[in-house]
């Protein structure tokens, strides 16, 4: 490796790549927020789950887990995708309609610890269904490493970017442009009020929950292909970051926690590589709490219902 | 089915215990002394545990039961790999009139809290267990046929800077105080033979994204890394190297000693080697009696950690046959009068705390998508245990 202009590269290329996959879990997180004002701890758990599906999904369609060629591969990771995604959206739903609206008019706290319960219960059921050990996710994708300007990344890493930034972009706009998306913000600045000009509120709360789950699921899937390992624990550290990713974007923000997750990703890329590895956790954490202290709100702001 | 294997076991079980019965009618004269034998022998370690009282037995059908001065039993008892159960175990052991010897633990954390009951009972502790820490307590009822952590360090050093010469090494350890412990013995040894640490940082388990890590490593040009975690996150560290376009030679501790790393890794793995404690068994020419009793009786070839096992109960016998009486410390003391012992892992003695001086690290690699065995480090006489 090159000089420092090398490295620097390298490491940007690193923490784009995991703060993408932070975002994508992050997004979730936030719009559940922003509609409920809960936060969901299982979130990082229908991400495991996702990459879970797709090894299965993978399974029953390559019994010998050999790269598919060509055309099929399209098809494969299609199917990979479409699977995990529609398991996951149903999972979410299922989640909130079971753990958390009986919850909906009790204290704060009661959807939270509901929602701690879900994600130890998902954890163990996987545990139970797979096993303790982690699992080798297949490398779909032939592998091929690209050199620019001494940096080297894999054709897997530029997929992953790119594919977050569509589904961010899809989201963004669905939001911005679409019916269902005016409903979902008329609902998150205020809920009461959003019922009486008769948006369905409980249909809102079930699509956020059903795009907040898909999202969690690609980024399962592209987790499974970036690493080739899953355990049943991957949620518990993943949510976490996409978490904190919110916060530091602004929870409630869309947009904020798309930046929060690539700038955590970055904090943490260049805090193991440039201080050590054992800081990553700690500098990836002192940039939320200097966030936090500067701008109380998170860097975009926090979402706050209007209330008049 | 399994009900009716359960009840078949019964019933051979019940024929054996005739069958003792009958069989200590026949030479009452002989004193019973019962050797036992703890580890896990249940749960996911009990393919581990379970090993050694297959050891222990065939070391046992090697006598002639006539001309030994007593009867001989093996009692195994399942500690579950748990420190709690192993107390109850140590406890129980303490006051059996009868036990006369200890194979086991197999577990360091079974050990290390049960040492001082077994201590106080004065039981010739055979542990199966390798930290270093055990026979570092002051107790003198302690012995180990196999080889401790800390040459898993110095033996891979050896292997890797003293044998391929490697230059400037990078150590990445897992943050446990095991692991931490072994990546400072590594340091120390590969500097005082002049090879330059690059590198000497932690990476927690379930990190997934070494790639920070991995690109300041890059940088630092290194021709060999010495890396301290288990086989999951060995194959997810290599798996990145692979992506990050890096090789350099990469060697470990006996963690990443297993089938998994392979299935985890994939192609990504391939050059990887390993220390652990003791030769292959199988390849070892001192232990070829042994290896061919072993298949004969089980149809299968041993594992790791069973010729330990045999060769503590030969120990032991020679011990209790030498003191001739039920006598603990006497036997402790007649451990001592038999050894060296030589065996099926070659010449055992041991030193004042109880660990064999002849501490043999094998180094394995993954060739071809196999652990292969290459050889034992060749650790220089003076670093071996005084």
């Amino acid at each position: 490796m090159e000089g420092w202009g090398a490295v620097y590269l390298q490491q940007v290329v690193n923490g784009l790549t995991i703060g993408s996959v932070y975002a994508l879990i992050a997004l979730g997180y936030t719009m559940v927020y922003g509609v409920l004002e809960m936060i969901n701890f299982a979130h990082g758990d229908v991400f495991m789950v996702g990459s879970f599906v797709g090894l299965l999904v993978l399974a029953l369609l390559a019994p010998s887990s050999s790269a598919a060629a060509g055309g099929g591969l399209l098809l494969v990771l299609g199917a990979v995708f479409l699977g995990a995604m529609a398991s996951c959206g149903s999972l979410g739903v299922t989640i909130e309609r079971v753990a958390y609206r009986p919850l909906r008019a009790s204290s704060r706290l009661g959807p939270l610890i509901s929602a701690l319960g879900v994600s130890l219960f998902i954890q163990n059921a996987v545990m139970l269904l797979v096993g303790a050990r982690p699992k080798a996710f297949p490398q779909l994708i032939p592998k091929q490493l690209y050199h620019v300007g001494g940096a080297v990344f894999t054709n897997v890493q530029v997929i992953i970017l790119l594919a977050s930034l569509l589904l961010m972009l899809a989201l963004d706009q669905f939001v911005r442009r679409t019916r269902w998306g005016r409903a979902m913000r008329a609902v998150a600045q205020d809920a009461e009020a959003a019922g009486f000009m008769g948006v369905e509120v409980n249909s809102v709360v079930t699509l956020t929950f059903l795009l907040g789950s898909i999202l969690a699921a690609g980024a399962g899937i592209m987790v499974g292909l970036y690493y080739g390992i899953v355990d049943f624990f991957m949620g518990y550290v993943a949510g976490l970051k996409a978490f904190t990713a919110a916060v530091l974007g602004g929870i409630g923000n869309l947009r904020g926690a798309m930046l929060g997750g690539l700038l955590l990703g970055l904090a943490e890329s260049f805090g193991a590589g440039f201080v050590g590895a054992h800081w990553r956790d700690v500098i990836a954490f002192g940039v939320l709490i200097t966030v936090l202290v500067l701008r109380p709100g998170g860097l975009l702001g926090e979402h706050l219902p209007e209330k008049v | 089915m399994r009900r009716r294997v359960a009840g078949n076991l019964w019933i051979i079980g019940g024929l054996l215990l005739l069958a003792l019965g009958l069989a200590t009618g026949a030479v009452a004269q002989q004193q019973k002394v019962v050797i036992a034998v703890t580890s896990p022998q249940s749960g996911p370690q009990a393919a581990w545990g379970s090993e050694l009282i297959r050891g222990a037995e065939l070391a046992l059908a090697e006598y002639d039961p006539k001309k030994l001065k007593f009867k001989y039993e093996i009692l195994p008892l399942d500690d579950q790999a748990d420190p709690k159960v192993g107390l109850t175990v140590a406890n129980k052991l303490k006051v059996d009139k009868d036990v006369m010897g200890v194979i086991g633990p197999w577990n360091s954390g079974v050990a290390i809290p049960a040492s001082p009951v077994y201590s106080e009972a004065k039981l010739p502790l055979f542990a199966i267990a390798s930290d270093p820490k055990l026979t570092r307590q002051g107790f003198t009822n302690i012995f180990r046929t196999v080889s401790t952590n800390d040459f898993q360090a110095i033996g891979g050093e050896a292997y890797l800077v003293g044998e391929l010469k490697k230059k400037r090494v990078a150590i990445i350890h897992d943050n446990t105080i095991p692991g931490v412990t072994i990546s400072e013995i590594f340091r120390d040894m590969a500097k005082k033979d002049k090879a330059e640490i690059v590198m000497f940082e932690g990476v927690s388990w379930g990190e997934r994204d070494w790639s920070p890590v991995l690109t300041s490593l890059k940088q630092k040009n290194a021709d060999a890394l010495y890396l301290v975690t288990v086989f999951a996150d060995v194959a997810l560290a290599m798996k990145q190297m692979k992506d990050l376009g890096m090789n350099l030679t990469v060697l470990g501790p006996d963690g990443m000693y297993s089938d998994e790393l392979i299935t985890l890794g994939g192609p990504a793995v391939e050059g990887a080697c390993a220390t652990a404690l003791g030769a292959d068994v199988n390849k070892l020419p001192s232990a070829s009696k042994f290896v061919s009793a072993f298949k004969a009786k089980y149809n299968e070839s041993p594992q790791q950690y069973s010729v330990f096992a045999y060769e503590d109960m030969h120990i032991l016998i020679k011990a209790i046959e030498k003191a001739g009486k039920k006598d603990r410390a006497a036997i402790l003391k007649a451990v001592r009068e038999v050894t060296p012992y030589d065996g099926a892992l070659g010449r055992t003695a041991f030193n004042g705390r109880g660990d064999t001086v002849n501490q043999v690290i094998g180094i394995f690699c993954v060739k071809d998508g196999k652990w292969g065995y290459l050889k034992t480090a060749d650790i220089p006489k003076d670093r071996m245990p005084k």
